[in-house]
């Protein structure tokens, strides 16, 4: 079975308006996560490292809130 | 969907003050007219039969005639109610939904209200109580106006049938006008007319003639003889307690709904029925689900923009090879907006702060020439699922309030109108100047806040006595203290739905643009969208189920993807727009001549004259005439959107002035009233 991470990125990955490799994209998918996981993200971790990508966003979730 | 008017009093009505309301209203009601009287209270109708062609006149009444209504809309469930009813022992004279009410009224009482799926506004009277009933739909779609003079209580679908009484006073209601020039329309039960009421949407109000002796005129009849209470409110779960279906869940069941909803609209009807198609998402949608109810090809109608940059013929064209339609289309020029501008504003009976109501006019005038009485539209879907720009803007404001000395964050802005030529985020600097004041998490209206306070800089033309009055008491203030006390608990979008569907959806988006142009030309608008069932469900779905990131309406485009071709699916949003300032100053080269076009706009100078304006009191005369030498200077084009609505503000406001204050609310249209059909008056002596 999926986890919720798993269904909210993926849903957000089907919806997204940017290029995923652009800087922007970061922006749009930290407005995402904190609207969806309650989190707050910093300025440093809105970088393609965290953000960049389907994979790093879940890794960066599961450290931020687990699961 | 027809006209109703009717006056209350503590002696017999004077009949011929209703049949004049009712030749107000001709206009809603081509097919029939009549009237009740009695001792105390006259009910006036005209119809536009759409149910029951042949049996459904109205005032009708209840089996011992203790009950008389006169009804303006649809109760889409009434097949349903009416077996329910004749279950419980009423009889039935009618094959209409307005039987259906009276019997419910009696069986149920107030409670009938919750059980009825439609759009409408009634008044009952009691004769037994000596008691009217006045009710309005959820969403406010049909419209009720109420005032009070010299001893009377007055009702009318529009405020024109209202001042056929020429006790009534006609002069501006400042915070109304407030009202208009920050959220674009007035808040009910607030009008535009001091002394003018509506009724609000999803209430039911009981006035008892016995009430009325001693009354004064006004505002003082609001508070006291009338009682006026909300069967229905608007309201969202806590975010907290919004389950964690996903989408595919809850599309599905939206899916349901919708398609109910839409069958039900086109489906009850005794006329042919067709549906708008503008291009987007939501009437394609509406279109395409109905075309499964129907074996002849739907019959279908749009507008179409000579200026490319409203124009949205090429998706309508698509939708309608696509669903196999009849099409037809109407083409609309700037000088075509301004030469019916004024009969639009006579319709609208408000300042209206875009010419986008115009072109709808032609719209509905389009339909009626075709043959059809009604239409299934999409509007609703933008409120209730999110789809308006101003749900995304909010989005961005509230990531970037967060941490508003964040340079990452206020890059969000970049995300909003990529697409739009013009867009002010191809300049972030202005794009955060505008979007990135009063940045506030805590402000309850960070959604509207901008849009507010850019529009009443419109205020700034205003003579500083009008401002004065106008600015007391702050209206956004006072909408603010409305929120239900639970809604700080609601998401954030949540909060800005309910400022939306309080505000824009009943005032401007289903009276001025919707109402309003549909029955200038006796067209009644279905609007599956705003079904109840499909409200109160949207409402209690999760938030990013309705804006995913920024992807609007996101569960509808998701859901039905399968009856919607790629390219309208993805198209950028395109709010529905009209030209502006431009209508009215462009150089037209498709104007039918320099001539036609000058005689098309005549009535500007007309109504902006600085003796007129000095005499009307609203706007300073000097800021008048240097906002219209800039137009000319620039032919209307090229305009700030402020500009834009000053221009529209003041036009409007003053064909208002024009029409109901100077004059009476009389019109010069076409629309030539008949004898009633349908008369009960139980006060004229029989005749041997």
């Amino acid at each position: 079975m999926r986890s919720h991470i798993d269904t909210l990125v993926e849903d957000f990955f089907a919806s997204r308006l940017v290029p995923v490799d652009s800087e922007l994209a970061q922006v749009e998918a930290a407005m995402y996560l904190e609207e969806c996981f309650g989190v707050r993200i910093t300025d440093a971790e809105i970088a393609p490292e965290t953000l960049g990508n389907p994979e790093a966003i879940r890794r960066f979730l599961r450290a931020k809130v687990g699961g | 969907m027809c006209g109703i008017c009717g006056v209350v009093s503590t002696s017999p009505p004077d009949v011929d003050l209703v049949r004049r309301m009712m030749d107000r209203l001709a206009h809603r009601g081509p097919d029939g007219s009549g009237y009740f009287r009695d001792e105390r209270a006259a009910l006036g109708h005209t119809r536009l039969s759409i149910i029951d062609t042949e049996g459904g006149a109205q005032p009708l009444s209840n089996e011992d005639n203790s009950l008389w209504i006169s009804f303006n809309g649809e109760i889409f469930n009434y097949v349903e109610l009416a077996e329910e009813l004749r279950a419980a022992g009423h009889r039935f004279r009618t094959a209409s939904d307005t039987e259906v009410i009276v019997h419910a009224w009696e069986q149920w009482g107030e409670r009938c209200l919750e059980r009825f799926n439609g759009q409408w506004a009634f008044a009952v009277w009691d004769r037994k109580r000596r008691e009217l009933v006045l009710s309005r739909d959820r969403m406010g779609i049909r419209p009720l106006y109420y005032t009070f003079s010299h001893g009377r209580f007055l009702f009318g679908s529009e405020v024109k049938a209202l001042f056929a009484d020429p006790t009534v006073e006609r002069s501006f209601n400042m915070a109304g006008l407030a009202e208009t020039f920050t959220f674009w329309s007035t808040v009910a039960p607030r009008t535009v007319f001091r002394g003018v009421f509506q009724l609000e949407p999803g209430h039911v109000a009981l006035l008892k003639s016995d009430d009325l002796s001693g009354a004064r005129n006004g505002d003082d009849l609001h508070s006291s003889q009338l009682r006026s209470r909300p069967y229905w409110r608007l309201s969202f779960p806590s975010a907290s307690q919004v389950d964690g279906a996903g989408v595919g869940e809850t599309g599905a069941v939206l899916r349901e709904k919708l398609v109910n909803a839409a069958r039900l609209r086109f489906i009850r009807s005794d006329v042919p029925v067709g549906a708008y198609l503008s291009g987007g998402i939501d009437s394609s949608l509406t279109a395409a689900i109905i075309t499964r109810y129907t074996t002849t090809p739907l019959r279908t109608f749009s507008l179409r923009f000579a200026d490319s940059e409203f124009d949205e013929s090429t998706y309508q064209d698509e939708m309608s090879r696509r669903l196999g339609t009849e099409h037809s289309s109407i083409e609309v020029s700037a000088s075509d907006i301004a030469a019916v501008f004024p009969e639009t504003v006579w319709h609208a009976e408000a300042p209206i702060l875009r010419a986008a109501p115009a072109p709808l006019f032609l719209l509905s005038r389009l339909v009626r020439e075709a043959g059809f009485k009604v239409v299934v539209t999409g509007e609703g879907a933008d409120e209730v699922l999110a789809g308006y720009d101003i749900f995304r803007e909010m989005k961005v404001r509230l990531f970037w309030s967060r941490n508003p000395d964040s340079q990452k964050r206020a890059r969000a802005v970049e995300l909003l109108y990529p697409w739009m030529k013009r867009s002010p985020v191809q300049m972030p600097s202005i794009a955060r100047a505008f979007f990135g004041r009063n940045l506030s998490v805590e402000d309850p209206a960070i959604s509207h806040r901008p849009r507010w306070d850019a529009t009443a800089a419109l205020m700034g033309m205003m003579t500083p006595e009008c401002r004065g009055k106008a600015r007391l008491p702050s209206v956004e203030e006072e909408v603010l203290a409305r929120l239900p006390a639970d809604s700080s608990d609601w998401d954030p979008l949540a909060r800005a739905q309910w400022l939306e569907m309080t505000t824009l959806l009943p005032g401007y988006i289903l009276s001025s643009q919707g109402d309003r142009m549909l029955m200038s030309h006796s067209v009644e608008g279905r609007f599956p969208f705003l079904d109840r069932d499909v409200v109160e469900y949207a409402n209690s779905l999760p938030a990013r189920h309705k804006l995913m990131g920024l992807d609007e309406k996101h569960i509808l485009k998701r859901e039905f993807r399968d009856l919607l071709p790629e390219s309208i699916l993805t198209r950028p949003k395109q709010p529905y727009r009209s030209p502006d300032a431009a209508s009215f100053f462009s150089h037209d080269p498709d104007a039918r001549s320099d001539r036609v076009a000058r005689r098309d706009r005549d009535w500007i100078a007309e109504v902006t004259a600085p003796d007129v304006l000095r005499d009307a009191g609203i706007f300073v005369p000097e800021a008048v005439d240097a906002l219209f030498t800039k137009c000319v200077r620039v032919s209307g084009t090229g305009m700030s959107n402020t500009d834009n609505m000053r221009v529209l503000a003041v036009l409007s406001t003053m064909l208002i002035h024009k029409h109901f204050i100077q004059g009476n609310g009389g019109s010069t249209s076409l629309h030539k009233p008949a004898a009633p059909t349908t008369v009960i008056d139980l006060m004229r002596t029989p005749t041997r």
